[in-house]
């Protein structure tokens, strides 16, 4: 009996012990939130509209779609595999490989992945704000929801301007959205930059430099309103495919926003340059990689355009500048007989050597580089590192000029804004009000291309005056990856029977 | 060699582990009154049989010996417990079966002889992994093998794992990365999931559930592992066990003889080098002035020859001339590896110790390679008669100078051009050895110096690894066992990565440097309590009831901190960073585990065997709503030879199973996620309340059979099916608010395998021994449920193309990609020829490759193959399957008097390899396929041609390459010192054994792959088997000498 007892108290002991031991099955995720806990408190909430800004601004200014974009535009040449600028540099052009399987599937699913998370994120700000989320003070409240606000509109635009069909979400949407047209989704756009534009009408508050660190300029309610403006007037025009979608706008509009921006009649002018911190939260991989001197060449069809003795398709032969006309093109050679480098004074600059295998296009081959951000690029360390233009005031005058041109405006005005960098910059024969619209017109698409050359917009800008290649895409189709998940059919765009209004 | 004070600690833990080891032996001092039990082992032939271990139980206690030399041994048991006792004696020794014998004990000395029968099969011996308690390895109904140290021990293996590579029918071992201090992959049948590197088994060591390295773990100290295969025997270790299960048990103290102490050294030391060299290009296509130099010109370029053929050789001799970069570069590394082993047993007490201490240089330049310490103790102590405990502790240090896994190196050496000293690239750079930017004449706009980094950068790598086990047991009555035990597995790992500020860049640029650093601290323990009643029945009915509970805790904690800017040079510390440029990441992980299970076996006359246990898991792993998860077995096995007599069949056994067992899913895969990177947010997952785990039912079919008195035949049959495999399901972002994905049961996956073993003991004269073991599977598997759309995987991140595609209904392991037309009647099928008018196959034309090419383009730099395109316009065709239609292994041991060779071969026939590293140096032109100098003229090939191939790194069939096999593992030629020798040379009172043994690893391989070694996978896993410029395994010649005091 007694061995009996000692046995049951050591096993009730064990089994005690065993019971203490049970350790708890609930265990939350401390490494990342999920959205009750993203929004749980109205500083939550803030970081969360903050962060939104952060993801548009990181997939506004990726490698995809933008390097494809610009390669397949004819403003850079590649012929390197990564980031679909190979095959979509194919001559004759051949068909965007739509397919969650192909080497270029990241081409669309990356902004259409990121921009969603942009949207989506911003978009649970902003249904925290209306379900009644109050930060410190009223004003500071209504700061956080403009700038999710901003995102949405950002966000929108982005798939506007990429894909020819996007979903329209916002913290009003419920259930499971139908596709929209690009022309729906800009519209939705237009309407939140209307929004943004209204909310930040007069206010002075100002945003800490983490939530969008600028250069030179401070990032509040004034910046942002003309910042909006802006991106309104640039999402209205670049939303055109073709010439004749270009000449149907209301360029009136555009006017109206553009002169309300970062330059035109609301104050001093200012780029919206970003400060890179060296890939940590700020960078641009875009411009990255445009301001290297390796692997994303210039076309020389733009290289052509400042010295007509370089010849505007490349055959393998290597024709230094000069004459020069247009002081962004460095006049002597950059590379000296050693094949060491030497850094140039000017936008664009020889080097006398190309990248990559001549089998797979000589066309895809340049001596030339874009040099004007060099200290950004992939070749300087740590890399995305100083101010960075996500696009320059000079694109603002150049939109007021073009649409002065285009509604019968001041012409005048118009030459004097295309002066600033034609001249300002270029040393090139001053445009002026008596050259005329048509002409004037020209000098724009000019400084479109060499000005703002690694500013986002080559495809844009390209494709709205039908100045692409035969069969070149004009915009991209929903990602493969997406259209499966939805059960719908494939599609793509490009190739040579695929391009109304080709050139 | 003079231990430095780092170093020292092992010695220290070595007196420490005897002081406490003299106390324990204290305590177990034998009464006075006393019986003494005698007597001697011998074989049938009556040969002593040293080792032997001799044991009765009384009360509840053993009491036992291990024969000396001379078999003889000699016990005493105290004769209060004792006296008039009627019990049984059993004689036990590895390789011999055991021999029982009923005694009474009378007197104060009796003498027991025994008698043992060889058991070259080891039938008889007990395993203790998946079964409720002890089993003879003939009684288990499912398959569970077993190998033993004597088996390993003839090539010691980098770790435990390793050393099972070509041992066991169904168990695939690779080095894919020869990387000194990795750890191999293994994979026990077919494949469970579709994780990228989720095949790995869950592993024991002496209890202690790991989750960490096994490179670790010494494979010196290893008694013996047990193997599971799969869910069919598995399924007693429930939801972490689908992988199947290795339960490794290290030596002990308990085998020596009573009171002696064995010390046994080993020390072994060599060389590394790589066996078979990548072919590459010897030719170029420049143009050449007539006395053979490069024609250049004013800018010191060469110019390209008007065909674009590369067949023009290269200068002889100087700055110009041909190299080969990576046999001048692949150093021939140092190997050593020193070991003690101290092992005692007295009364009640036993222990075992060891230490260990290597270094494997491997083959790149300028580094050190890995470097191990290993220390471990084993003690066992009995309290009194019904209760006993056991300790087991590991610890070891190790240190390497690679960042893990990482391809950089490789990629660029392996791409270097040939006709450059790397050392002195530049001529104008005559300071900076390894000048990152090679000229522009030779790829200076292509490719940097592959050993520019290797020269200024430094990485860290410290790993410290702490496994240690309690447990103790208790018998309150005779058929009553309980047991409770405590384990945990502890490494802490710390990486540092270093490039100083003025290092240049590729284009040799200065950089500002960069540093970072960053430690992970992961504990994981488990305690476990059993209660085990075994009972004997109507004198044949023994039943077995086990119940047991279980509790594991799994914490991760890492934190990583970085910059990419360093403000003040040549001070590798944090607070130089520049603090507007820093990088900052942790995690924080808790994982818990809670199981029950019960399980009941029935062994009726010792040939019916029953088996069957219910196991619930809970686990903090699985969603809210599905927190706990089933699983059972139902086995059984008749040895049919009991009934029937069969000529020459001393044994034959048929048994069949099925269980289930479960894969856990990762830690954040039940959760909706917003990812967090230096405080800014993005969604990421959305959540799963549901997730489960992965269930695998496996049935399992298996003969055994032991024939002629020599051969030992085991076949298998097993066939799974894991239901409700883990996949991220891609969401639609704009329905799901921007979430990507959610980690769902989605997929189900089949796989079948059969396995043969045939162990056979083909001589056995005393003075001339011979055993042969061969071992082969086949498995095939398939993904019957997908669940998602098919897609492209990605092995893993660097260097590893995605050319795998998971598609619903198709094998698991296939290559998708395109297919070049070898025919020109293919391009009838493709639409866009069948619709144009002016198509015309008179217009194409079959090159000296086999390729056809448009007959306008042949010869000339345009010249390319072309893609073949089917009816429906599909370009992607399944253009490899990398399962082997056979894996196999033979090792083979002759013994003559004092000589003994062991040599084991293993390999695969079929499965495919995707070279990607190859279609990589196509880009650069290195490769030898591109090289046409030694090419008939009319057969050469413009090499505009072999850029079309290279097809911007998208699967192709160019470069899919039979994978098969037959490799060399590993070979020992030993001469083992006779004692007449010893005595001779005067040391025999000091040296019991010597051994001298001359070792080669990895020696030889016999395939037609053409890169460095067949043996590649990736990403950790069988199912991607793709060369990408992954660390390639080398040869490794050593000589080992091994002392027994």
């Amino acid at each position: 009996m007694k061995r009996h007892t000692r046995f049951g108290a050591i096993a009730a002991a064990a089994l005690l012990a065993a019971s203490a031991c049970t350790p708890p099955l609930d265990i939350k995720n401390n490494d990342a939130p999920d959205v009750l806990r993203a929004l749980a408190t109205p500083s939550d909430v803030k970081n969360v509209a903050a962060s939104s800004l952060n993801t548009w601004y990181i997939y506004a200014t990726t490698y995809e779609p933008y390097l494809m974009f610009d390669v397949t535009a004819d403003r850079a040449t590649s012929n390197y595999g990564n980031f679909g600028m190979r095959f979509n540099n194919e001559e004759p052009r051949i068909p965007y490989g739509n397919s969650s399987s192909g080497s270029d599937r990241g081409v669309a699913e990356t902004p259409w992945n990121g921009q969603y998370g942009a949207l989506g994120a911003a978009n649970d700000a902003l249904r925290a704000f209306k379900a009644g989320v109050k930060l410190s003070s009223e004003a500071e409240t209504d700061q956080y929801k403009t700038l999710a606000m901003f995102s949405q509109a950002a966000a929108l635009t982005e798939l506007g301007l990429i894909f020819d069909q996007a979903f329209v979400v916002d913290e009003n949407s419920e259930g499971i959205p139908k596709l929209s047209k690009y022309q729906d989704v800009i519209t939705a756009a237009m309407t939140k930059w209307d929004a943004v534009i209204a909310a930040s009408n007069g206010k002075t508050y100002e945003y800490p430099t983490s939530i969008l660190p600028l250069d030179k300029v401070k990032f509040n309610g004034t910046t942002l309103n003309r910042i909006a403006n802006t991106f309104a007037a640039r999402t209205l025009a670049y939303s055109a495919r073709t010439k004749a979608e270009t000449d149907a706008l209301s360029w009136t509009r555009i006017l109206g926003y553009a002169d309300k921006g970062i330059s035109g009649n609301a104050g001093a002018s200012f780029d919206i340059s970003v400060l890179g911190d060296g890939y940590v939260n700020w960078y641009a991989d875009f411009p990255a990689a445009i301001n290297s001197l390796w692997g994303v060449p210039v076309d020389v069809s733009i290289i052509n355009m400042m010295s007509p003795n370089v010849p505007a398709k490349f055959d393998g032969t290597k024709v230094a500048p000069g004459p020069v006309h247009d002081a962004r093109l460095q006049a002597t050679s950059a590379f000296d007989a050693d094949g060491n480098y030497i850094t140039g004074s000017a936008d664009f600059s020889y080097e006398g050597y190309v990248v990559g295998q001549v089998a797979r296009g000589i066309w895809k081959q340049s001596p030339y580089f874009y040099e004007r951000y060099h200290y950004y690029g992939w070749d300087t360390s740590p890399g995305a590192e100083g101010a960075q233009p996500y696009t320059l005031a000079a694109e603002n005058d150049l939109l007021i000029a073009e649409a002065l041109c285009r509604t019968n405006g001041d012409l005048a005005r118009a030459a004097t804004l295309i002066n600033k960098t034609r001249v300002g910059r270029g040393h090139l024969t001053p445009a002026s009000a008596g050259d005329g619209a048509a002409k004037l017109l020209t000098y724009i698409a000019y400084e479109q291309d060499i000005e703002l050359f690694s500013v986002v917009n080559g495809l844009y800008q390209r494709r709205r005056l039908d100045n692409l290649q035969l069969g070149t895409p004009r915009h991209l189709p929903v990602p493969a990856k997406e259209l499966e998940t939805l059960g719908l059919p494939i599609y793509t765009f490009g190739g040579a029977t695929q391009n109304p209004g080709g050139k | 060699m003079a231990f430095t004070t780092p170093r020292a600690w092992p010695w220290r833990l070595a007196s420490a582990a005897r002081l406490f080891a003299l106390l324990l032996l204290l305590t177990g001092v034998a009464g006075a009154q006393s019986i003494t039990i005698s007597g001697k082992v011998t074989s049938e032939a009556g040969q002593p049989i040293p080792g032997a271990n001799v044991a009765v139980s009384l009360q509840n206690q053993f009491y036992g010996a291990v024969a000396k030399d001379q078999g003889t041994f000699s016990f005493t048991v105290p004769a209060a417990v004792g006296r008039g006792q009627t019990t049984t004696m059993t004689a036990r020794m590895f390789g011999y079966g055991p021999v029982k014998k009923t005694v009474t004990l009378t007197g104060s000395s009796m003498t027991v002889d025994f008698v043992m029968k060889a058991d070259p099969f080891r039938l008889t011996e007990l395993v203790i992994t998946g079964v409720a308690t002890e089993t003879s390895l003939n009684k288990v109904p499912f398959s569970i093998a077993k190998v033993d140290a004597a088996q390993m021990k003839e090539v010691p293996a980098s770790s435990p794992i390793a050393a099972l590579a070509g041992k066991v029918s169904g168990t695939r071992i690779e080095l894919a990365s020869g990387e000194p201090g990795a750890a191999p992959t293994i994979r026990l049948r077919g494949a469970t999931n579709l994780g990228v590197g989720a095949s790995t088994p869950l592993i024991l060591i002496d209890g202690v559930i790991t989750k960490f390295s096994m490179a670790d773990i010494d494979a010196s100290d290893v008694e013996n592992i047990e193997i599971l295969k799969g869910a069919a025997a598995a399924s007693f270790y429930g939801s972490d066990a689908a992988n199947g299960v290795i339960n490794i048990t290290t030596k002990r103290g308990k085998n020596g003889a009573e009171g002696e102490m064995q010390i046994r050294t080993r020390s072994e030391f060599g060389s590394s080098d790589i066996e078979h060299y990548v072919k590459t290009n010897h030719s170029h296509y420049w143009v050449l002035n007539a006395d053979g130099s490069f024609k250049v010109d004013a800018s010191g370029a060469r110019t390209m020859k008007a065909d674009g053929i590369m067949d023009a050789p290269y200068p002889t001799s100087g700055p110009d001339m041909w190299r080969d970069q990576l046999k001048t570069y692949l150093q021939g590394g140092s190997f050593y590896s020193n070991n003690v082993q101290l092992a005692m047993k007295r009364g009640n007490t036993n222990f075992a110790t060891s230490f260990t201490s290597d270094h494997d240089q491997g083959i790149m330049p300028m580094r050190d390679g890995f470097f191990r310490q290993t220390a471990r103790l084993n003690v066992d102590q009995a309290v009194n008669p019904k209760i006993d405990m056991s300790m087991s502790v590991t610890y070891g240090t190790s240190k390497y100078d690679l960042p893990q896994g990482s391809t950089g190196a490789w990629f660029p050496l392996l791409q270097a051009p040939p006709d450059l000293d790397l050392k002195w690239p530049d001529a104008k750079q005559t300071t900076i050895p390894y000048f990152p930017k090679l000229p522009v004449s030779k790829g200076g706009a292509l490719r940097e110096n592959p050993l520019y980094n290797l020269s200024v950068a430094s990485t860290a790598y410290n790993r410290e690894r702490f496994l240690g086990s309690a447990s103790v047991r208790y018998r309150p009555f005779e058929w009553l066992k309980m047991d409770a035990s405590y384990g945990t597995d502890r490494s802490n790992r710390r990486n540092n990565n270093y490039t100083p500020r003025g290092s240049l860049t590729a284009t040799a640029q200065p950089t500002d440097g960069s540093l970072s650093n960053s430690s992970s601290n992961d504990v994981a323990e488990n305690m476990q309590v059993n209660a085990i009643a075994s009972k004997l029945w109507f004198g044949n009915l023994n039943t077995t009831t086990r119940a047991s509970y279980l509790v594991e805790k799994f914490h991760e904690v890492y934190a990583y901190a970085g910059g990419t800017k360093l403000n003040v040079s040549q001070v590798p510390d944090m607070s130089a960073l520049d603090p507007s440029l820093l990088n900052v990441s942790s995690y924080n992980r808790m994982m818990n585990t809670v199981n029950y299970m019960v399980s009941q076996a029935f062994d009726y006359k010792d040939r019916y065997v029953l088996d069957a246990l219910y196991r619930k898991d809970g686990s903090s792993l699985f969603g809210p709503d599905a927190r706990w998860a089933d699983f059972y077995r139902v086995a059984g096995t008749y040895r049919l030879t009991e009934d029937f007599q069969i000529p020459h069949v001393q044994e034959l056994r048929l048994r069949a199973a099925q269980g289930t067992a479960g894969l856990r899913p990762g830690f954040s895969d039940q959760y909706e996620t917003y990812s967090l990177s230096n405080g800014q947010y993005s969604k990421n997952q959305l959540g799963n309340k549901d997730l489960k785990p992965a269930i695998q039912t496996e049935k399992e079919y298996g003969l055994n059979m032991q024939f002629l008195n020599r051969f030992d035949l085991e076949v298998v049959k097993a066939d799974r099916r894991t239901v409700g495999a883990f996949l991220a399901v891609p969401l639609s972002l704009a329905a799901s608010g921007g979430f990507r994905n959610q980690v769902q049961n989605a997929a189900t996956i089949g796989a079948k395998t059969m396995e043969y073993s045939l162990q056979s003991n083909i001589l056995d004269r005393p003075d001339l021994k011979w055993t042969v073991g061969l071992t082969a599977d086949h498995t095939t598997q398939k993904i019957e449920k997908l669940g998602r759309a098919a897609f492209r995987v990605n092995a893993d991140g660097s260097q590893g193309q995605d050319v795998f595609y998971y598609r619903e209904g198709e094998p698991l392991g296939i290559i998708y990609g395109q297919k070049w037309v070898h025919n020109p009647q293919q391009l009838l099928d493709n639409p866009a020829n069948k619709s144009n008018p002016a198509f015309s196959l008179d217009n194409y034309v079959v090159n000296s490759d086999g390729f056809v090419v448009l007959k306008a383009n042949l010869g000339k730099m345009s010249e390319a193959p072309i893609k073949y395109i089917d009816g429906t316009g599909n370009d992607n065709f399944v253009i490899g399957d990398v399962n082997p239609d056979l894996s196999f292994g033979i090792s083979n041991t002759i013994r003559w008097k004092s000589f003994a060779v062991y040599a084991l071969f293993n390999g695969e026939k079929g499965g495919d390899i995707y070279n990607f590293t190859k279609q990589w140096m196509t880009q650069d032109e290195r490769t030898a396929m591109q090289d046409q100098g030694s090419r008939p003229v009319a057969d050469r090939r413009p090499s505009g041609f072999y850029q079309q191939l290279y097809n911007a790194l998208n699967a192709n069939d160019v470069y899919v390459e039979d994978g098969s096999y037959v490799k060399l593992r590993e070979l020992s030629v030993s001469y083992t010192f006779s004692q007449r020798l010893l005595e001779k040379a005067q040391v025999s009172r000091l040296i019991k054994g010597a051994k001298f043994a001359l070792i080669g690893r990895n020696l030889k391989t016999w395939t037609n792959y053409s890169g460095f070694d067949p043996e590649v996978s990736s990403g950790n896993d069988f199912n991607f088997r793709i060369d990408g410029f992954k660390y390639p395994n080398f040869r490794k010649i050593t000589g080992q000498f091994e002392l027994t005091f």
